[in-house]
Order: C-alpha cells, then sequence, then structure tokens
C-alpha cells in the first residue's frame, strides 16, 4: 500500500481533483454562486443548448458507429490475415497499417483535405462529383472514414497480440475434428478474443466520445457544414470557450463536461457489469 | 478402421531442414503401433504429415488404398491426441467431446447418445458440464481421448498423450489406452520418445533417429537383434554398455578384445564361410546390464571381467551395481558417435551390471562379473550395423 501512495497521490491530484471540480461548477453560475440545477435545465430546456447538444450526441453515436462497423473488424480482419504463416513481409504491413495511429491529427486533416479537395484531389478522378467534406449529408460519415483509416492499426495490434497468443494446438485439434477455416474462426478463435473484443469496443466508445481533434483541425469549432460535423467534444469547445460571436460559460462548459462524463461512465458500467461479467477470459 | 500406408514418406520444412527422410511404414488394421526416437528426431513430423496438418514433402501415403495426400484433415478422418491435449477451453466437455459430431452434422439424438457412450467409457460423466480448466491433468487427458472416440474414426494418432501426468497415472492410463485400443480395435500410432513406454505398449515398435526410419519389429525382436547401435543403446533400461574394441583371429580361434579384456568370438558370429571376424576388425561391443553376473562356482566357464565397484543401487528386486573397468566407452546418445567419440579415459569406462538381489558386492571392492558372452553384441565401429549373422533382414 505504502508503494502505491506516490501513485495515488499523483493520480488524486492530477485526475480525480479537477474531474470532482469540474462536475462541482456546473453547479454554481459563471459568478461562482451556487445555481443548483439551472445550468442542466439551461443545457436541456433551452433550445439554443438542447437542439446542439441533441445534434452532437446523435452524430457521436454515428461516429462511434461508424468505428464499431469498420475500425474494428476491419482491425481484425487485418490481424487475422497476419497470423497467416505463409504471406512475406508480414512484418511490412504491419507497419503501414500501423503508421497512420503515430501521425499527428494535425498532419492528417490536412493531407485529407488536400486529397478531398474540390480543387487539388482525387474526388474528380475518381468521379466524385460532391464535395465530401463540404455538404452536411457526406461530412460526418468522411470524418469517419478518416478517423478510422487512422486509428484501424490500435485495434490490429490488440487483435494480433491475442491471435498469436491462441496456441497452435487448438486450431490444428479443429482441423482434425474436420473444421474448415471458416468454422476454425467462428468456433475457437472468435470466442477466444471475444473479451478483447468488448475491450476494444469500450476503448472506442471512451476514444470516440471524447473525439475532438480531427473534426476541429478539419472544420473547425463550429463544426460545419451547418454543425453537420458536430460531435460533443466541439460542442463542449465551444461552449466553454465561445465562438462566431458567442462568449463563452465556464459553467456552462463544465456542464456539457458532466454530461459526457456521464455518458461515458454510463458506457463503461454497461462494458462492466453488462459483458466483462458475462464473457470469460481463458487462460490459454 | 483401416490400413495405412507410407512410402517414402519425406518432409523438408520451408527452413530446409529435413526432419523426415524417406520412411516406409505399414499399419495393419486395426494394429497399435508405437513410433518412438528422441526427441526432435522427427516423430510429430511424421504423424502431423498422417493427420493432414502437414505438407508431404516427398512420397506416398495412403488410407485403405486411397492416396490421402493431397486431402485436409476432415477428409482423412482421422482422430489426433496431442501432448497438451489442446482443449477447447471455451467449451465444457460434452461440447469438447461432440464438437466432431457437430461438424459432421450428425443427428442430434444420435450425438447426444454417443458423447454419453464414450463419456461412459472414460468415466466422464459426471464431468460433461465442466469446462476444460476446472479438470484436472488425468481428466483433461480423458477428454482429449474421448474427442477421438466419439468420431470412431479410420485411425488414432497419439502425439506422447501421456507425457504430461505423473509416474502413476501415466502407468495407469497407458494401460486403459491399451484396453481401449483393443476393444475398439482402430488402428492406431503411438508416439513416445519415451522407450520403455514404447516396448510397454506396442505390438509392434517403429525406432526413429533424425527423421530415418531404423527399424520397426516387436519390442523383443529389438530388444534381441537391435539392427545397428543407435537401437541396441536406445531399447533397453538401464541402457546397454558399450565399448571401443576390435576382433583378433588366428586360423584357430577368434577373439573379441575390448580394453584390458577379451572373450571368445561366439560361435553364432563366426561367419557363413567358417572363418572368424577379420583379423583387427574394429568393433563396438554392446553387454547389456542383465548379461553381467557374479562369477560363482556354476558359472567359471564364462569369461570373466575384472571391474570395480562405485556405487550400488538396492531396488529390492534387483541390485545395479555402477562400476568402472579397463576399457574406452561409446556415448552411446550423442552424435559424435560416428566419430568414435570417447567419454571417459583415465578412470575407466562406466560400466553397470544388473546383478541378484542377494550379491554382497561392496562398493570399492574389485570384483570379478561373468559374462553371458553368446548374448553379446558387436557392430562395426565404421557403419554401426550388427554384426550378428543370422537375421536376413
Ligand atoms: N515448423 C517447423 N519449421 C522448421 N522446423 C521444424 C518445424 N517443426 C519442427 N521442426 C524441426 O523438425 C525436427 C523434428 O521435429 P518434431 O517432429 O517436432 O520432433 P519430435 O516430435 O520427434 O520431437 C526438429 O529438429 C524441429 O526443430
Ligand atoms: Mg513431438
Amino acid at each position: 500500500m505504502v508503494f502505491l501512495a506516490p501513485a495515488t497521490v499523483i493520480y488524486s491530484v492530477f485526475m480525480v481533483y479537477p474531474l470532482l471540480d469540474s462536475l462541482r461548477r456546473s453547479f454554481f453560475d459563471d459568478d461562482g454562486n451556487f445555481a443548483g440545477l439551472d445550468n442542466y435545465n439551461t443545457l436541456f430546456g433551452n433550445p439554443t443548448f438542447a437542439d446542439r447538444f441533441w445534434d452532437a450526441l446523435g452524430h457521436n453515436f454515428q461516429f462511434f458507429a461508424f468505428h464499431m462497423v469498420l475500425q474494428n473488424p476491419i482491425g481484425l480482419l487485418l490481424a487475422v490475415l497476419l497470423t497467416v504463416q505463409s504471406v512475406r513481409g508480414l512484418n511490412i504491413y504491419r507497419t503501414i497499417v500501423f503508421l497512420p495511429t503515430t501521425l499527428s491529427v494535425v498532419i492528417v486533416g490536412f493531407v485529407w483535405r488536400l486529397i478531398l479537395s474540390p480543387i487539388w484531389g482525387v474526388t474528380e478522378t475518381l468521379g466524385i462529383d460532391t464535395p465530401l467534406l463540404g455538404e452536411s449529408r457526406t461530412v460526418l460519415p468522411t470524418l469517419s472514414l478518416i478517423s478510422v483509416w487512422q486509428w484501424v492499426g490500435i485495434p490490429m495490434i490488440f487483435f494480433y497480440a491475442v491471435l498469436i497468443a491462441i496456441p497452435k494446438d487448438l486450431i490444428e485439434a479443429s482441423r482434425v475434428d474436420g473444421a474448415g477455416s471458416w468454422q476454425v474462426f467462428r468456433d475457437i478463435t472468435f470466442p477466444l478474443i471475444l473479451p478483447m473484443l468488448g475491450i476494444i469496443s469500450i476503448l472506442t466508445y471512451i476514444g470516440n466520445f471524447n473525439a475532438f481533434d480531427l473534426i476541429y483541425q478539419v472544420k473547425g469549432v463550429v463544426a460545419g457544414p451547418d454543425f453537420a460535423s458536430d460531435i460533443m467534444g466541439t460542442f463542449f469547445y465551444r461552449t466553454f470557450f465561445g465562438a462566431s460571436g458567442t462568449t463563452g460559460s465556464p459553467a456552462m462548459g463544465a456542464t456539457v463536461a458532466s454530461v459526457m462524463f456521464l455518458i461515458i461512465l454510463v458506457g463503461v458500467l454497461i462494458y462492466m457489469f453488462g459483458w466483462q461479467r458475462r464473457v470469460t477470459t481463458y487462460e490459454l | 478402421m483401416s490400413e495405412l500406408r507410407l512410402s517414402g514418406i519425406s518432409k523438408v520444412y520451408p527452413n530446409g531442414l529435413r526432419a523426415v527422410s524417406d520412411v516406409d511404414m505399414d499399419i495393419a488394421d486395426g494394429e497399435l503401433l508405437v513410433l518412438v526416437g528422441p526427441s526432435g528426431c522427427g516423430k510429430s513430423t511424421l504423424l502431423r504429415m498422417i493427420a493432414g496438418l502437414e505438407d508431404i514433402t516427398e512420397g506416398v501415403i495412403e488410407i485403405d488404398g486411397r492416396v490421402v495426400n493431397a486431402e485436409s484433415p476432415r477428409e482423412r478422418d482421422i482422430a489426433m491426441v496431442f501432448q497438451n491435449y489442446a482443449l477447447y477451453p471455451h467449451m465444457t466437455v460434452r461440447k469438447n467431446i461432440g464438437y466432431s459430431l457437430r461438424l459432421g452434422r450428425v443427428p442430434k439424438n444420435e450425438a447426444t447418445q454417443r458423447i454419453e457412450d464414450t463419456a461412459a467409457m472414460l468415466e466422464l460423466s459426471d464431468l460433461l458440464d465442466r469446462k476444460p480448466p476446472a479438470l484436472s491433468g488425468g481428466q483433461r487427458q480423458r477428454v482429449a481421448m474421448g474427442r477421438a472416440i466419439v468420431r470412431s474414426p479410420a485411425a488414432f494418432l497419439m502425439d506422447e498423450p501421456l507425457s504430461n501426468l505423473d509416474a502413476r497415472l501415466r502407468v495407469q492410463m497407458r494401460a486403459e489406452i491399451i484396453r481401449l485400443q483393443r476393444n475398439l480395435g482402430t488402428t492406431t500410432v503411438y508416439v513416445t520418445h519415451d522407450q520403455v513406454e514404447a516396448m510397454t505398449m506396442g505390438s509392434r515398435v517403429a525406432v526413429l533417429r533424425d527423421g530415418l526410419l531404423q527399424q520397426v519389429d516387436s519390442p523383443q525382436v529389438l530388444y534381441d537383434h537391435p539392427d545397428n547401435l543407435f537401437v541396441a543403446a536406445f531399447i533397453g533400461s538401464p541402457s546397454m554398455n558399450l565399448y571401443q574394441g576390435h576382433i583378433e583371429s588366428t586360423s584357430t580361434a577368434a577373439r573379441v578384445v575390448f580394453g584390458a579384456h577379451s572373450f571368445p568370438l561366439p560361435d553364432q558370429w563366426t561367419q557363413r564361410d567358417g572363418s572368424g571376424g577379420d583379423d583387427g576388425q574394429e568393433v563396438i561391443v554392446g553387454i547389456r546390464p542383465e548379461w553381467l553376473v557374479e562369477q560363482t562356482r556354476d558359472n567359471t566357464d564364462l569369461p570373466s571381467l575384472r571391474v570395480r565397484v562405485e556405487l550400488v543401487e538396492s531396488l529390492g528386486s534387483e541390485l545395479v551395481a555402477h562400476t568402472t573397468i579397463d576399457a574406452v566407452s561409446v556415448e552411446s546418445d550423442t552424435p559424435e558417435l560416428a566419430e568414435g567419440h570417447v567419454a571417459d579415459s583415465g578412470g575407466g569406462a562406466a560400466c553397470l551390471a544388473r546383478l541378484s538381489p542377494r550379491s554382497r558386492v561392496a562398493v570399492g571392492e574389485t570384483i570379478e562379473l561373468a559374462i553371458d558372452h553368446p548374448s553379446v553384441h558387436l557392430f562395426d565401429a565404421e557403419t554401426e550395423r550388427s554384426l550378428r549373422p543370422g537375421r536376413d533382414r
């Protein structure tokens, strides 16, 4: 316990205290007077806030859905391909896929803006005549795909680590039992990586609901066009610091932050009690 | 139930390692063949080629006359028991055993029946709803067996299935496997690195060394008539005493000389043309510990060895004397064997003798041991092949 003390102290000072303070501030107004649930009433009752909030929340779930449906399955697929022994230069593929994760979001955003730019970009060559980042209909899916592209290396590495830990014996035993490649995956590999799927899902959830930088870099704080790419992160930023003429409100910002914390907390609780308790991790 | 035939089987791994070389082997319908050899000699590789888990570099594998080289494991209908059992950790015992039936689309009622029959046979009935992590080593081993048995496959392949069990359980399971195999009458290839296990289990034992098949025969023949030095040294426990020697022959008699010792070349070795061995021929002399007895009045006609007793192990039923003898021994298990590697010089060569428990040898004594010299093996020092004539092969 003594050895844990320094870590606990540092963690409390830099993580727990700001969190609690931010929660506290959501119950005060900007002048420091106790305001009860006023800030929350404003957030959910005042259409200028509430409309933006529900929009951002909806967009954030879409953003998350894209990652769950694309990033994680593709990461898994790539990891499975990496475990195929007969492919040459596996390390090179692994590095290439992982490379974008190491890039700064500023660079990623800039590069994709150039690539998708109607003026210099490739979209015309590909026969796409909509400015993908410029239209309400396409901007959020496009940003989601860019994010998926950048981060797909993470689930890949996680899944890969679990896949290579599965004893070859198990796979071979199932093949001798008569399983084809698909059945081996469905009956042996997949159940054994299920715990990791849960971990990756919750990490994706946390990451997505804290996301901010890519959208800020590509679309700015107003998350245009017409707030079509607005997610919780950008909504919080505008509320706290203000943007395009409106002044920010630390109290309202703290309120949004608290709600974001709550959303993530709910996700983590669902993971811990709805998933982790049911899915056993097997020692291999 | 099927017959397996391996013709000219070789395996070269992608890294160039030749793990199995030109193995020919027939395994009759219902037979239990034991494949034995030191670890790394290619046993698993050979077994995995039969199972279809490893590509066959050269040669043909036939099951009941059907060439299966290109067939997947599923098409070959062969069951395998792995050394580490390879039980599916997320499935109950019932599902582990029944997995192949599920894949084979066996109707549910029939599958349930077969799983339960198999479980009963292996005394697993009470454990059907447990998962492997909650089982003991012996129970896991039986589940692994059950997974093979439930399929009624063409053949069983077992890769050191008992090596993770403690000694007592191993002896028990060994008997169990023999019994099951006999009752089911399923063709079986059983791999082990333990020659004692091989000798007790197999009706026929195949000895493998560095990917090369050395000899396939009944345990007794392997023991009595090893084809070469390797088989002689590998089979038997404690293993054979081996010394460098040569033959001295005159027109009237021939003697085997090793170190300070010698004995007349027994009649059965005198070659067919009547002459003894060539004078000066380099040989390796192999004397099993059980062929050395204390010299008594009854065996003065036998040649004797003067040895110095260093250590005595009393095993109750017998007494193993560790002695030294004035000769140069051949280290049997090392690859340097061919170069006539010398194990110990100076202090004399080690010599093990299995004596009667009533003998009164004491440490530090120098005693005379009689050699049952007609039993002794001679090997050509160059080729390491047995010089014992008579068994044409
Ligand atoms: N996949 C592989 N690639 C290269 N060499 C291998 C492979 N598997 C086994 N070997 C080598 O082949 C030889 C025989 O191995 P194995 O069949 O496992 O021996 P055993 O089962 O008799 O201990 C060993 O030298 C081993 O290192
Ligand atoms: Mg092996």
